[in-house]
């Protein structure tokens, strides 16, 4: 295609990359300060600022991370919980969504209804602490995904994608005779791929950061989840920061490089999350409904 | 076939033969019955099983008596949580800190989408959103603190910037009741932008290419497409995540406000839930707390009920 | 079409039932009896690990074996502590807990808490009664029953001074200030006079730690100095108790205040949130109230500070003195902020205290702390020396008993660092004979102040904020006693705060007869 560009869309187009640029930069501002932070001597980065470049350098908090043996175990429960809580939820919530999208099913509204309702209203931690024992599931990796994996919210924008697709195509299926679950899992389904694509980095990034599950649930603290096991080294940061003062004695108190640490276990348990997204990335490629609806 | 089902039961006019078509429907879409039932199945367990729960609400709630040996006190939590001296102004601000969030916070993503969208260099584009989905993953207790380094009157970065040109005295952000709540709109956008555009890019990724094709050959310029063409696709996406929004309306952002606020600014900045959280630490009032929990999920549901019905009756597609 | 109906129910019915699968199982609880004592408790300090080398080592010494669940951060820890004990099978035998006041009285109230008075004066060498004086036990003292005894026992009760920037002092000459003029001259200097020497008008005279929301404690130096602490409860000259607020005596603090405040000598993010570590290591505090800790060399602010201006020195002074010569500090509340119980869980709740009694030891201690001699710390010249890092002593566990462990000392506190603790509880106790100790500082036992608490605090801060940084004037502190007398049944508080500092001096008095009688150990 070679269709000529006016002047108007030319500097848009140089106005808009200069301004995503700009964006850019304020936008990893954040993560550089932390990657800043925790590659700083811990009494230098103590008198805080902006952290442009790190003060005086050291490795000496991503060490300890490394060594940190409850950081590996966080790191398979985490691992564990993510996926099979991103995969079961996908799942379940695009095999929902697809009924619900059916305008003529009996009992449709009911349905929709009966979920959008615990959108909003819950029976809190107690009732659910008692289900999952009840269920023999505390202290188990269920406990972590498997309440959490569907969630209403999921389902519904699933559901509104799903009436994007012409319904031609499925009529067309049906006529060849294809039953309900044909057409699903195989034309409803390769269809809808970015916005499962989505649906699942959000259930994934959701469980890779939950830490309070793994809080409430679990007792072996072997199974915390990574997030769990972060949060604690940050809150014993700031109850280090708190409380001190209380007991005084003549030692190394460890307090000064609690906070390096805590900014470079931000980034040991950031940067396996953030991969995900470039591999969601390809299901966003444009014209991919198309152009499977004419292959 | 159900059409014609539907008008043969309805010259019947039988019970009946009603009850039996019903059950003919059902057999038809047996299969859909068979897609929703593991999703149905859960729903029931983790959801409805643990309905009971939301009772504490009316009752003067002992965690260690049990939710169902508690008391009841009927709407007594309800009249107390209104009765609070300070549910008019925390109710007030939350709806303002609130609308203000969606006004500016809710079309930020959907713009930002719209200009990623036309990159043409696609590397280039990838990279962007990777990078403006970065906020997201720094949580409020870090960005406080970078907030703080960059906006405090003593030696921030920003701060730091004014005296130098304006030669003026320093601004202090946290402190001043006139500009605390844009900063925590301006905040909020700025760490949610990027992770708002994900779910934006995925329903651009769906707009048939050929019509841009056929519009730019009969003329259309890049701003006409955006606005007929790529505007009008992501609409259903757009109407969903607004109806579902509004059901936030009072969750003003518990979190990012108690990190940032402080006593120069409550009287601006104090919501439902900072208030109730307050009450709960100091005087252990914690059955307010169930009640604003309650009082808030009614409002939500009744809230996007509403527009949901609106939305559909102005020929909008609603959520359902 | 029969068949698949049926097919689909079977299906319902089998996904159904795998979900409560296991539901049947019955929890086979080994019995088997040895003589070892099992005890679960739950711990909040300490580098929280599980099945460490200290776990299994204090066990031995102890023998008993020990179940420790890890309490997570502060912000959840309530939400497990109640999970765990309204849960009969998780309940733990030893409970550490802080603040939950409410949930205390309704664990008291459901039997799930056990007296300890009978059962602390079985054990065999009484530990814990040999440290907890009467002091410490009677604000957990009610009705002839002990169902929590406080833990982490600071000692000497005070714990903050005014600190000083002595390198400052000396580079402008000028003394150490001793009353309220002389503080406000200094800080006045230290604003104005470049005492860094960087050329730049960018020091503060005075500054303080918010955390979120303003800690009247910051402001110590000048309250004490006129008599009362704003959010504390004190004897009033005219007999009654009194919210420190809301006396004549703060009225004239504020402007104090108001007017340093106003010449910038108060270094403004003590109202909107701070990490007064980071202004201190920064140079750019003079004088501030804080932690007696940051005296310490080994302190992680004082070695920041060090780290950033190498001659920097931070000197801890008296407390200031008012207009008519009182001077104090700020006094911490008697007992503790945190403490153990004994609960139902517990099968032979005697045993477990015997346990808890034989942990408050000197060895028991040294093992906590250090671990075994020879293989963790060695004994040089009378003094303890670590033999393994930082690191190794968390991956051992040492340390988990942190705030639950309260036996006698073990170590020597470095020779200036005891006598500013020694001082400082005697400048402390000025304030302490006004500021009424025992249950004031548990506020539930005053429910007219518990209801309006909030309200109080909230208008109590911002009004005081207003007026020290001169938004709002002098008369919207009139305002605010107005309507803490009004609005908020300020008398009624006052009545019942009253009441109950007369009625606990008598009930002490009682107490400590039964104390010295039954629970004193010679």
């Amino acid at each position: 295609m070679a269709i000529k560009e006016s002047k108007g869309e030319r500097i848009f187009h140089v106005v808009n990359v200069i301004l995503m640029i700009i964006l850019m930069i304020l936008m990893i501002y954040p993560f550089w300060y932390v990657i800043m932070y925790s590659l700083s001597k811990p009494e230098l980065a103590m008198s805080g600022g902006a952290f442009l470049k790190p003060k005086g350098f050291t490795l000496d908090a991503y060490k300890m991370v490394f060594r940190n043996r409850s950081i590996l175990y966080g790191l398979k429960t985490s691992l564990i919980v993510t996926i099979g809580g991103a995969g079961i939820g996908t799942l379940v919530s695009a095999m929902t969504a697809y009924p619900l999208s059916k305008k003529d099913m009996p009992g449709k509204k009911i349905f929709t209804y009966l979920f959008l309702f615990t959108m909003f209203f819950g029976g809190g931690l107690v009732p659910e602490y008692l289900l999952l024992k009840k269920l023999h599931m505390l202290d188990t990796y269920w406990a972590l995904f498997l309440p959490g994996c569907i969630s209403v919210w999921n389902i519904l924008v699933i559901k509104n994608f799903y009436k994007g697709i012409p319904d031609s195509l499925e009529e067309s299926a049906k006529i060849d005779g294809a039953s309900d679950l044909t057409v699903f899992f195989k034309i409803i389904l390769p269809l809808s791929k970015p916005i499962l694509a989505t649906i699942a980095l959000f259930l994934a990034v959701g469980f890779w950061n939950d830490f309070f599950g793994s809080i409430v649930y679990i007792f072996d603290k072997d199974k915390w989840s990574l997030q769990a096991v972060l949060r604690e080294i940050i809150t014993n940061t700031q109850e280090a920061m708190t409380r001190q003062g209380i007991t005084i004695r003549n030692e190394n108190s460890s307090n000064v490089s609690q906070k390096t640490l805590t900014m470079a276990t931000i980034m040991v348990t950031t940067i396996p999350i953030l991969v995900v997204y470039p591999f969601v990335q390809k299901y966003f490629v444009k014209g991919t409904m198309i152009g499977s609806v004419k292959g | 076939m159900s059409e014609v089902n539907v008008l043969v039961n309805k010259n019947i006019g039988k019970k009946k033969n009603t009850s039996k078509k019903l059950w003919t429907n059902i057999c038809k879409y047996k299969y859909l019955y068979l897609l929703i039932l593991p999703g149905f199945i859960h729903l029931l367990i983790f959801r409805y099983a643990t309905m009971y729960g939301s009772i504490i609400a009316f009752k003067d709630y002992n965690m260690f008596k049990g939710i169902f040996e508690s008391p009841w006190v009927g709407f007594q939590n309800f009249r107390d949580l209104f009765n609070t001296p300070k549910f008019p102004l925390v109710m007030k601000n939350t709806l303002i800190i609130s609308l203000l969030k969606m006004i500016f916070g809710f079309p930020a993503p959907i713009i930002l989408a719209l200009l990623l969208n036309e990159l043409k260099n696609l590397k280039f584009k990838k990279i962007t959103q990777t990078v403006v989905y970065l906020p997201h993953f720094i949580s409020w207790v870090v960005f406080a603190g970078i907030i703080r380094a960059f906006l405090n009157p003593v030696d921030g970065f920003v701060n730091e910037i004014i005296k130098v040109f304006t030669g003026g005295v320093p601004y202090d952000f946290l402190g001043s009741k006139s500009t605390f709540r844009s900063l925590l709109v301006v905040t909020d956008i700025y760490k949610g932008i990027g992770w708002g555009t994900i779910i934006y890019m995925a329903a651009l990724a769906g707009v048939d290419q050929e019509l841009y094709e056929a519009a730019t050959i009969d003329g259309a310029n890049l701003f006409q497409r955006m606005f007929y063409i790529t505007l009008p696709s992501i609409k259903p996406v757009i109407m969903t995540l607004f109806i579902l929004g509004l059901g936030g309306i009072l969750n003003a952002g518990f979190e990012q406000i108690f990190l940032l606020y402080n006593d120069m600014v409550l009287p601006v900045a104090d919501i439902i839930d900072t208030y109730i959280y307050r009450k709960g630490i100091k005087e252990a009032a914690y059955s307010l707390g169930a009640a604003a929990g309650m009082f808030k999920s009614v409002i939500a549901l009744v809230l996007v009920i509403i527009t949901n019905k609106i939305a559909n009756k102005i020929g909008e597609e609603g959520v359902w | 079409m029969n068949r698949k109906k049926i097919l689909c129910l079977l299906l319902i019915v089998s996904l159904i039932s795998s979900f409560f699968a296991g539901c049947n199982k019955k929890e086979t609880t080994s019995s088997n009896s040895t003589e070892k004592i099992k005890i679960s408790m739950t711990l909040m300090g300490g580098p929280k690990k599980p099945n460490t080398w200290f776990q299994e080592e204090l066990g031995k010494r102890l023998n008993a074996e020990f179940d420790f669940i890890m309490l997570p951060g502060w912000e959840e820890k309530n939400v497990k502590t109640n999970l765990l004990m309204q849960d009969k099978d998780k309940m733990p035998d030893v409970l550490w807990f802080n603040g939950m006041g409410k949930e205390y009285k309704q664990w008291v109230e459901a039997g799930l808490l056990v007296d300890l008075i009978p059962l602390l004066k079985n054990t065999k060498d009484k530990n814990i009664l040999k440290k907890l004086t009467a002091e410490m036990l009677f604000p957990y003292y009610k009705d002839g029953k002990l169902y929590r005894i406080p833990t982490d026992i600071g000692g000497n009760g005070c714990c903050m001074t005014t600190y000083v920037r002595k390198d400052w002092l000396d580079k402008l000459g000028l003394e150490v200030p001793k009353t309220v003029d002389d503080f406000i001259k200094v800080a006045r200097a230290f604003t104005k006079n470049d005492p860094d020497g960087n050329g730049k008008n960018d020091t503060y005279g005075f500054g303080g730690q918010n955390s979120g929301s303003v800690d009247w404690r910051a402001f110590s130096p000048i309250f004490y100095a006129y008599g009362y602490a704003p959010d504390f409860f004190g004897m009033y000259k005219d007999g009654t108790v009194k919210l420190g607020a809301t006396v004549p005596e703060t009225r004239k603090a504020l402007i104090v205040l108001r007017d340093m405040y106003k010449e910038g000598l108060i270094e403004p993010t003590i109202f909107t949130g701070n990490d007064i570590g980071q202004l201190i290591s920064k140079n750019k505090i003079g004088m501030f109230y804080s932690w007696q800790s940051f005296y310490n060399p080994e302190d992680g602010t004082n070695k920041a500070l060090k780290a950033n201006v190498p001659n920097a020195e931070l000197l801890p002074i008296d407390p200031i003195k008012g207009p008519e010569g009182f001077s104090a500090d700020y006094p911490e509340p008697p007992g503790s902020w945190c403490y153990i119980s004994v609960t139902s869980h517990a099968k032979d709740p005697q045993a477990v205290v015997n346990v808890l009694d034989k942990m408050m030891t000197k060895e028991i201690g040294l093992l906590n702390e250090y671990g075994e001699e020879g293989k963790h710390y060695k004994i040089e010249n009378g003094k303890i020396v670590r033999t393994i890092s930082e690191e190794e002593k968390n991956n051992l566990g040492l340390g988990s008993l942190g705030w639950i462990w309260f036996g006698p000392k073990f170590i020597e506190d470095p020779p200036q660092i005891a006598k500013l603790a020694e001082d400082r509880a005697k400048s402390a106790n000025a304030a302490r004979d006004r500021i009424h100790h025992f249950s004031l500082s548990i506020r539930e036992n005053m429910p007219t102040y518990m209801k309006h608490a909030t309200e109080i605090d909230d208008m109590m801060n911002e009004i005081f904020v207003g007026v020290i940084t001169g938004q709002k004037d002098i008369s919207e502190y009139d305002k605010f006693v107005n309507a803490y007398y009004n609005k908020f049944e300020g008398h009624q508080i006052e009545k019942e705060a009253t009441e109950l500092y007369n009625k606990e001096k008598v009930e002490f008095e009682k107490f400590k007869e039964f104390y010295d009688k039954e629970l004193k150990v010679q």
